[in-house]
């Protein structure tokens, strides 16, 4: 057995382990839940897990660097917002959708500019920005909600292609480019040197401030588009979208394998930790079991797989 | 009038001060009596709560999870109560249960080692969790009439919850300045392998303080339930976490640990309340609030690493 | 004379291959300042860890005040009445300096166990005055005190400990001039007070002006012990240099000089203050100075990692370099003394490592040419003979000199004109030792520019063309080639005033 372990290389072993416990996890409910293993279901869980799948690409990069972005779910509500009210002012709702995406950027680039650029505390500055556009949020639409919007623009969230849903198509191409960015890019490079040894990157002549200010920038753009994506599928703006998103997106990153300390983790690993928790909610779900139930459970995972990560 | 302004918290105190003289301009009704009265009634249990949260920044750790233990503390006291316990019992039990909730925190961040941002974060959906199964996601009301004796009643003239607040600050200000207890905190907060080397117990500490930490919020709850008359286990104390750490933060606590005080806290608190109140007599929509809330913490991560940068530029030369 | 406070016998201290310690004796006596010498890597330091409680001897025995003592700790050992105060003061900059004394002391207690603060500042303030530091008030908070106080307020803590030995490592370091003189009151008054001081200290003068008696160590061995009027300059460096250099060093022939690639004028910064040279295409130039000489700041200001003011030229033309990118750019590359925390990223693989720098050039819209990165890996790999199975082994596993070897390969596959060695041989062993010198040498006759900075003077003058010798942030002194030797050369940076007929 010690032998056996010895020969299999660290990665691959760790990833077995997860697969396993997903496997299991489908296989516990396939039994416990009447209606759980059916292609339309799985597709279902496919088409829910969108939001917090986009987020978690360029979280897995944040942390992989060694920082970690709490502000996610607020920007994902501010940039649906931001859309819903300029598609209400009558622009075109592709021009809307460029604007949330743009107000994404926005918040990401301040998140940036504070935490790179400054170097202040990414957890404090992320808080804080998770608070204040909440508040912001609500600001904007007095937390009514926002809809009726074309039906060419529900195609993003609810059509289906060949029995797929559009949106995890993109969210599979979206992890499969940065997968080949993070592994076959000198940005992806970077990103790891960073969170190994962030002084060394620095002595190399690369810049550090640069690189980090990018991540946040993705981590604001990939929650504009899981906003934009998130309205498309529920057809409506709301004020509280994405609360809590967060949760899941680290519960996903770290169940996933990536390091908290940085410097290791890949996004296969956050698919898989992904998938974990989607068919893990979509079960509970069906077995009736209270979203907020759900939350104890996330949270256990999460204390567990860090706590395997000191070991 | 020097040495008054070399107090760490004189620019806060002074802040406080300029937003009052604003508000009180905007609305005259804002300095009556009635609404000062009002201001620090509505902010004990947030002042209570961050005397904990005082702590943990001092030891240079964070803690998300005080909203999801006061929730999960007060809908224990709701089903205190509504099985028929005394007030009085229920109370008690209901701090036993934020204290259990602070022992869980510490237990993981102090025994097992785990970085205190995941543990809280994780620790806040559990007991928020936790407190919407136990109160099976309905309203909890009708408190017996002596309950409410401790959000509302009043004791000596002055009303019960501020006077249990101001002896805990006291209380709180006396341990952290008298004991070494209170000094091993600093003294972890300002350098921590310093306090190694003479010989302090990093982990005890911690744990230490997360236990109080949990106490606090479970007095806090226990006034909350009382004040309020219900509870939702759902929406109680959900943004207090980031409120009380914003408070402590403009009080002059630094993130980076080792500075800070109770008092400088009460301050931010007290400036918070003002302009949560202020902002809803000004008739501004009250989801100003949060927006403020939120830019107040970005204000103070700034300040605060101004002051660290440029501490640490005198120290070690100009060396990036 | 009275009893030792202290002896140490046969202390010998093994690491894992190496031999730090050989039997080293060691006698302390009551009011004596007890200079300890010798060269980087004599022993120095690890003896003053075994005596502070850092770490155990492998051998021997320590006696305080004649009876056998085991120190568990630093802490024990404090309370035992050895406390030492490094370079890097243990301070809390958030306390006051009283409390920075009692932290966590009992015996400080009031009434119901409660933390007297007058009894506190009135003690600390009593010991503070006792060693001469009356001008500081102890209820002020440490980061808003200098240097000086600073280094008080660590003497006062060890005495509240009732300190019976006292070591001081490298005491005036981080001091300025003026404020030598008033560390060397506080010296006096302690020994007044019966303490002995263990004075550790590259500094010649200092050793002349307070010390009473000096141990030389070399090679982790006791040389002597002297009466400090037994000894002088000349007899001191010649006991802790020893032999002559081996044959580490390759040849270096007289060079003709060459044209000029890097001028610097002016450079102020910090520890250096208008500083002013020039290197040449193909040279190697010794930088070499005392700890705090200003040195390493040269060296970041130039690779831009500090900015500062004067003018910086390469190759004729004057040039702004603000970050290491920028530097990078002007074809400099700087090898850092810190290779853990700033040469190497440890997990990743010796490939990875070695094409950090020049990723840009390895990539083609971003995209890495694998093809590209391992050529070049490669070819380092056997151009500095970096020994391991393959160049994806992560450099976790190589040895201190193989790492260095990627340390400088990266810099090297960087295509530089301007390279900067800072201790480009720490805590390597001697066989690699000699391969880095031969690697250095070549890489010089083959035209690069060399400035190298070392705290170990054979390497500085086995490898240099020229040396320039930094005295708290000046250059006091220019050597060319083969005029120097370690005498001269420990001479001119710890006291150029001594050496007669000098004009600088």
């Amino acid at each position: 057995m010690s032998t056996l372990a010895r020969k299999l290389p660290f990665k691959p072993n760790r990833m077995l382990v997860q697969l396993l416990l997903l496997l299991l996890i489908i296989l516990f409910f396939s039994f416990q839940a009447p209606y759980f293993l059916s292609f339309t279901n799985f597709m279902n869980v496919l088409n829910q897990m969108v939001e917090v799948g986009l987020i978690a690409i360029p979280m897995t990069m944040i942390i992989i660097s060694g920082a970690m972005d709490l502000s996610v779910g607020s920007i994902l509500a501010f940039s649906a917002v931001c859309m819903g009210i300029a598609f209400e002012g009558g622009l075109n709702i592709w021009l809307s959708v460029i604007v949330g995406l743009l107000a994404g950027l926005a918040c990401g680039a301040v998140n940036g500019y504070l935490i790179a650029r400054h170097r202040m505390q990414a957890i404090v500055v992320t808080i804080g920005m998770l608070v204040m556009l909440r508040g912001l949020v609500y600001v904007l639409n007095e937390g009514r909600p926002v809809s009726g919007f074309p039906d060419a623009f529900y195609f993003m969230g609810q059509q289906y292609i060949w029995g797929i849903p559009f949106n995890a198509i993109f969210l599979a191409v979206m992890f499969l480019l940065v997968t080949f960015v993070m592994k076959k890019t000198r940005f992806g490079a970077y990103v790891y040197g960073i969170g190994n040894n962030e002084e060394t990157v620095h002595y190399s002549g690369i810049s550090v401030i640069r690189t980090r200010f990018i991540l946040f920038l993705l981590s604001g753009l990939f929650s504009a588009l899981a906003g934009v994506f998130l309205v498309s599928r529920l057809a409506s703006a709301e004020a509280t979208s994405g609360t809590n998103i967060e949760l899941d997106v680290i519960t996903a990153t770290l169940i996933g394998g990536t390091h908290i300390f940085g410097g290791r983790g890949s996004l296969s690993g956050t698919f898989v930790g992904l998938l974990i928790i989607v068919f893990l909610r979509n079960g509970l779900n069906l077995l009736g079991v209270s979203v907020l139930y759900q939350s104890v459970i996330l949270g256990i995972l999460l204390l567990i797989a860090v706590g395997k990560q000191k070991a | 009038m020097k040495r008054l302004l070399n107090i760490h918290e004189a620019p806060t105190i002074l802040f406080t001060l300029l937003i009052g003289i604003i508000f009180a301009f905007i609305s005259p009704a804002f300095l009556g009596l009635d609404n000062v009265k009002l201001i620090l009634d509505q902010n004990t249990t947030t002042c209570i709560v961050a005397i904990g949260m005082t702590m943990v920044i001092l030891l240079g750790g964070i803690d998300l999870s005080v909203g999801s233990v006061l929730a999960l503390t007060a809908t224990s006291v709701g089903l205190f109560l509504s099985s028929g316990m005394s007030p009085w019992l229920a109370s008690l039990l209901g701090v036993a249960v934020g204290v259990l909730c602070g022992i869980f925190n510490g237990y993981f961040i102090a025994v097992l080692n785990i970085p205190d941002i995941i543990v809280t974060l994780a620790s806040m959906y559990i007991f928020r969790g936790l407190a919407v199964g136990i109160s099976g996601g309905t309203w909890m009301t009708n408190f017996p009439s002596q309950f409410q004796f401790f959000g509302q009643g009043k004791l000596l003239g002055i009303s019960f919850p501020l006077l249990v607040a101001i002896i805990l600050v006291i209380g709180f200000v006396l341990l952290l300045k008298f004991t070494r207890f209170g000094r091993r905190i600093y003294a972890i907060g300002g350098n921590k392998s310093a306090a190694r080397l003479a010989g302090i117990g990093i982990a005890k500490s911690k744990f230490t303080v997360y236990v109080y930490s949990g106490m606090l919020v479970g007095i806090a709850a226990v006034i909350f339930a009382s004040k309020v008359g219900s509870v939702q286990a759902s929406t109680a104390g959900s943004n207090l976490s980031f409120e009380v750490m914003a408070a402590v933060l403009i009080g002059g606590g630094s993130i980076f640990g080792g500075i800070g005080t109770i008092a400088g806290t009460v301050v931010g608190v007290l400036l918070m309340g003002m302009i949560k109140n202020g902002l809803i007599i000004a008739k501004v929509s009250p989801f100003w609030v949060d927006a403020a809330t939120g830019f107040l913490i970005i204000l103070a991560i700034v300040i605060n690493t101004l002051q660290h940068v440029r501490q640490n530029r005198r120290k070690g030369g100009e060396l990036i | 004379m009275a009893n030792p406070v202290l002896t140490m016998e046969g202390i010998s201290k093994e690491f894992p291959g190496v031999k730090a310690l050989e039997g080293v004796d060691f006698e302390l006596y009551p009011g004596e300042v007890h200079a300890l010498m010798g060269e980087n890597g004599a022993g120095k330091s690890t003896l003053m860890k075994i005596l502070s409680g850092v770490y155990a001897p492998t051998n021997g025995i320590i006696r305080l005040k004649g009876e056998e003592v085991v120190f568990r700790n630093p802490l024990a050992a404090q309370h035992q009445g050895v406390s030492i105060i490094h370079q890097e003061f243990n301070l809390f900059p958030n306390l006051s300096a009283a409390e920075n004394m009692y932290i966590d002391r009992p015996e400080i207690a009031g009434r119901f166990g409660w933390l007297s603060w007058s009894k506190m500042y009135r003690e600390a303030q009593q010991l503070v005055d006792s060693i001469g530091g009356g001008g500081i008030d102890v209820r002020k908070e440490v980061r808003h005190l200098g240097v000086h106080s600073q280094q008080v307020i660590e003497i006062a803590k060890a005495l509240s400990f009732q300190a019976d030995v006292l070591i001081m490592d490298e005491p005036s370091a981080a001091l300025p001039e003026n404020e030598v003189q008033k560390m060397f009151e506080v010296v006096e008054r302690l020994k007044a007070q019966g303490v002995a001081i263990v004075y550790v200290s590259h500094r010649m003068k200092e050793i002349f002006e307070i010390a009473d008696k000096v141990t030389v160590l070399r090679d982790g061995r006791k040389i002597a012990t002297r009466n400090i009027s037994e000894v002088t300059e000349q007899s001191l460096i010649r006991m802790m240099v020893g032999k002559e250099v081996s044959q580490l060093y390759p040849v270096r022939p007289f060079q003709q000089r060459k044209e000029t690639v890097l001028q610097v004028k002016q450079l102020s910064l910090d520890a250096a203050h208008a500083v002013s040279f020039q290197l040449h295409k193909g040279e190697i130039l010794g930088l070499f100075g005392l700890p705090g000489s200003g040195s390493h700041t040269i060296a970041c200001r130039l690779f831009g990692l500090a900015k500062g003011t004067g003018e910086i030229g390469i190759n004729g033309k004057p040039v702004q370099i603000n970050s290491p990118a920028e530097a990078k750019e002007m074809r400099i590359a700087y090898v850092p003394p810190d290779r853990h925390r700033q040469g190497i990223i440890k997990p990743l693989s010796i490939r990875s490592n070695l094409a950090l720098p020049i990723l840009r050039d390895l990539s083609e819209g971003g995209r890495l040419n694998q093809e590209k990165i391992k050529k070049i890996s490669q070819y380092y790999m056997d151009r500095l003979h970096i020994k391991s199975p393959n160049d994806l082994q992560s450099v976790d596993f190589l040895s201190g000199g193989n790492q260095q070897k990627v340390v400088i390969g990266k810099w090297l596959a960087s295509k530089p004109e301007i390279l900067i060695l800072e201790e480009p041989t720490r805590g390597v062993d001697v066989g690699a030792k000699a391969e880095i010198y031969n690697i250095i040498h070549e890489l010089a006759q083959n035209g690069l520019s060399i400035l190298l900075i070392s705290s170990e003077m054979p390497e500085i003058i086995g490898l240099s063309d020229r040396i320039l010798v930094l005295h708290k942030g000046e250059f006091v002194h220019e050597f060319g080639h083969g005029e120097a030797d370690q005498e001269q050369l420990l001479k001119r940076a710890s006291n150029p005033r001594l050496v007669e007929g000098d004009a600088v």
